[in-house]
């Protein structure tokens, strides 16, 4: 196997990621001790001894096409270790935020999302872009009606559309980004000629997604393994409420779904199981700031966002059924909320469900893994 | 000529060469020494830099001098209390521990056949015991034995008493506090290895067969525990391979943040030296950065040379312990992008040196413990490690240098 080596150098990229908070890489020595203190890395070419010296000198191509960044789920425990202060862990961190931003598909994009000073603009947008399809839905002022309905605020079919035809362009833009990062996971780490078949290598991923047990061999933080496992499922189970709610108003059934209905009720779990994981991970990363495992921007913004469709859209549940006005205005900043999370997730760090998985897709193609 | 009185603090290779240089040109030296004999960590090398000689020839010399010297007087047992006045006119409170056994002893030995109580050898950085009532070792300086007060029942047995001829054991002896007025003070405290035991990953304490460089000399040393056979804790047996960990705890911001300076070519020496005595063993050095400064590099050539000393560019970061003893080090071989585990009969972590200086308002240490010789006012001074980590003959050099400073101090 005879991979491409890039050497050119890109102080640029150094500098970038300095900020996005490898600010310590510089002290690296070399010592290696954070591959062999690593549950999670390959016996062969291990990380993130090697990320942290490309990282050093700026060697752009090397890292973005590096499938091991998305490999590391930042225990810390090479940060512990590390006799310098250098904090691998964190570095690998900027390398997949900077890596985000660079297969931004458009770039303004990217750094809309990436850079705090945006942040009233990014909120902005989803705010105008709800508005005017309320104008056009004719819909802009509160209803009247004495029971609380969130449909005669928002029509489905025009939230459903509008929302649907935006998510759309998203994942055009999404798999350009994922296409571009392919491409480099193949410069650097070519397939071999015989590789593992298709599905050899993606039930092992799905595996891996569905049950967290390489992220569960960081033995640093196991609380957080378990916070994520209960983020990731909280997710799929609203995602999977959203759609059955979808379907129901699609085929003209019963609409809101009663509390005991199978969609509401795996909804109910699902925000339940999101809040506590959710929770839990806030108050870690608010916590430890500072000493290791900082959290930048976009590790605080991405929670935040969550936090914020999954509290809102319990208490527009409760404040709908309690016929309360206010439901209007909590489910406004819930669906400003919802288009953020969604319309931005290529740009912001939900993007790393699409890059982990393909890095981890590649690793196993490739017997990486 | 203006005779000086000189306090030298310490009484390790440093301390006697600084007391012997001031005291050969006619100034007078009380030498303190918190031991029970003189010699510090040189009496318990193997073979030491840069002629790879063993301790005792370089020692002998030096007990004899000092033996001759009128002008030296020694104090072992005792402790720095404080330093009060001037440059030129101190005054120096010191402590000595109560001297059981005086210098009636021989040296017989009966004492300790009688003895119940055991303790472990610090001499030997606990790898034998001994029993309470001791020789610190066959050279001891002064040669007479002594008795660990920390474990010794004392009159409650008393059997050595009973057992000694000479009625060298007085029991009813008490701490002494004395006064000296001094010209000038030389600290030569020296070092002590840094506790192996905070380095968790590296399981010094709770896998038997993972040893310190300090202990790898006293095997390797002919008086040692196994008069030279390189032998491991677990089943004495000989290990069929050895692993080196360079900067155990050294050069690392959460131990030691500086480097020893003596620790690569002391791996080197161990490594040479064992495949010496066991011509099919194999050693391993896992390094950072192998250091063999000016015609030490000789040194890391000869290691080179052999084909069964294995240098490894990477940290040892995990070592696991099979059943039968032995153990796995895990490390990152940089050069070649690829973790090694390699099974080996005993580890030896190179673990760095600590300063020992005293608690004392005129001595001034810097941000890692060392003295601080700008800070410090003139007419006290440094000698050897405790200004810095330093190999034998640097240190002489050094304190050849403060006995001067001392006199004109």
């Amino acid at each position: 196997m005879s991979a491409h080596v890039p050497t050119s150098v890109d102080p640029v990229f150094l500098t970038e990621l300095l900020k996005a908070g490898g600010e310590n890489l510089k002290k690296c020595y070399q010592c290696a001790t954070c591959s062999t203190v690593c549950t999670l890395t390959p016996d062969h070419r291990p990380f993130p001894r090697k990320e942290m010296l490309w990282a050093s000198w700026g060697q752009r191509e090397r890292l973005l096409g590096d499938p091991d960044i998305w490999l590391c789920h930042q225990c810390g425990d090479c940060s512990v270790y590390c006799p310098r202060g250098a904090d691998p862990a964190e570095t690998l961190a900027a390398i997949r935020e900077v890596s985000i931003r660079h297969y931004a598909v458009p770039s303004f994009l990217g750094r809309l999302v990436a850079e705090p000073r945006f942040l009233p603009l990014a909120l902005a947008i989803p705010v105008v872009f709800i508005l005017a399809v309320l104008a056009l839905a004719g819909t802009l002022t509160l209803p009247k009606s004495e029971i609380v309905r969130l449909a005669d605020f928002f029509p489905h079919a025009w939230l459903n559309g509008s929302f649907s035809l935006v998510f759309l362009a998203t994942c055009g833009f999404a798999l350009l980004g994922a296409s571009r990062f392919w491409r480099d996971l193949q410069r650097n780490w070519p397939v071999p000629g015989t590789p593992r078949g298709l599905f050899e290598s993606l039930l092992p991923v799905v595996n891996e997604i569905i049950t967290h047990d390489r992220f569960s061999k960081c033995t640093a933080h196991d609380h957080r393994y378990l916070a994520h496992l209960g983020v990731f499922w909280g997710f799929i189970c609203l995602l999977l409420a959203t759609v059955v709610a979808i379907l129901v108003i699609l085929l003209g059934g019963d609409y809101p779904m009663p509390l005991y209905h199978p969609g509401k009720l795996l909804g109910n779990v699902g925000m339940v199981l999101l809040l506590s994981g959710g929770y839990v991970l806030l108050k870690e990363r608010l916590s430890t700031a500072g000493k290791t495992s900082r959290s930048t921007y976009q590790d605080l913004l991405f929670l935040s966002i969550l936090l914020t469709v999954t509290v809102t859209g319990g208490l527009v549940q409760v404040t709908r059924m309690a016929n309360s006005q206010s439901a209007y205005y909590l489910y406004f900043i819930h669906l400003v909320a919802v288009f953020y999370l969604l319309m931005y997730l290529p740009y912001s760090k939900f993007a790393h469900v699409l890059y982990r998985t393909l890095a981890l897709f590649h690793a196993r193609r490739t017997g990486r893994l | 000529m203006d005779k000086k009185t000189i306090l030298v603090v310490g009484a390790g290779i440093s301390g006697i060469t600084t007391a012997i240089e001031a005291a050969e040109v006619g100034h007078e030296v009380v030498l303190v020494e918190r031991l029970p004999y003189l010699g510090g960590r040189v009496a318990q090398l193997g073979r030491y830099f840069p002629k790879l000689c063993p301790p005792y020839c370089g020692l002998e010399i030096n007990f004899r001098r000092i033996k001759n010297n009128p002008r030296v007087q020694v104090h072992t047992s005792t402790e720095l209390v404080s330093i009060r006045g001037d440059r030129g006119a101190y005054t120096v409170e010191l402590l000595q521990k109560p001297q059981y056994v005086n210098d009636r002893c021989t040296a017989c030995g009966a004492c300790v056949e009688v003895c119940p109580v055991t303790r472990d050898d610090d001499f030997n950085y606990g790898l034998t015991t001994t029993k309470a009532i001791y020789l610190p070792h066959e050279m001891a300086y002064p040669y007479r034995y002594a008795i660990d007060t920390s474990v010794c029942m004392k009159l409650e047995c008393k059997k050595c008493v009973d057992a000694c001829a000479y009625r060298a054991i007085d029991f009813s002896r008490q701490d002494q506090r004395f006064e000296v007025k001094v010209h000038s003070v030389v600290l030569a405290t020296g070092w002590t290895p840094y506790d192996a035991t905070k380095i968790e990953n590296l399981r010094y304490g709770s896998y038997r067969n993972v040893i310190t460089n300090v202990q790898m000399e006293r095997l390797l040393a002919a008086n040692g525990p196994h008069q030279g056979l390189i032998l491991r804790p677990s089943d004495a047996k000989a290990p069929e391979s050895i692993a080196f960990v360079q900067c155990a705890g050294s050069r690392d911001d959460n131990h030691l943040p500086y480097c020893s300076t003596v620790c690569c070519l002391a791996s080197m020496k161990h490594a040479l030296e064992y495949r010496e005595r066991n011509p099919q063993g194999k050693a391993f050095i896992f390094y950072i950065d192998l250091r063999a400064m000016g015609r030490n590099e000789d040194v890391l050539s000869r290691v080179k040379a052999d084909e069964n000393i294995v240098l490894i560019k990477g940290k040892v970061a995990r070592i696991d312990e099979e059943p039968c003893g032995s153990l796995v080090v895990e490390a990152e071989d940089i050069l070649s992008g690829l973790k090694r585990k390699e099974k080996v009969g005993m580890v030896v972590l190179a673990t760095g040196m600590t300063p020992n200086l005293p608690a004392l308002d005129k001595v001034v240490v810097d941000e890692f413990g060392f003295f601080n010789a700008e800070a410090v006012e003139e007419g006290i001074f440094a000698a050897g490690c405790d200004k810095a980590p330093l190999d034998v003959s640097s240190a002489l050099k050094d304190a050849t240098g403060m006995a001067l400073k001392a006199i004109q101090g």
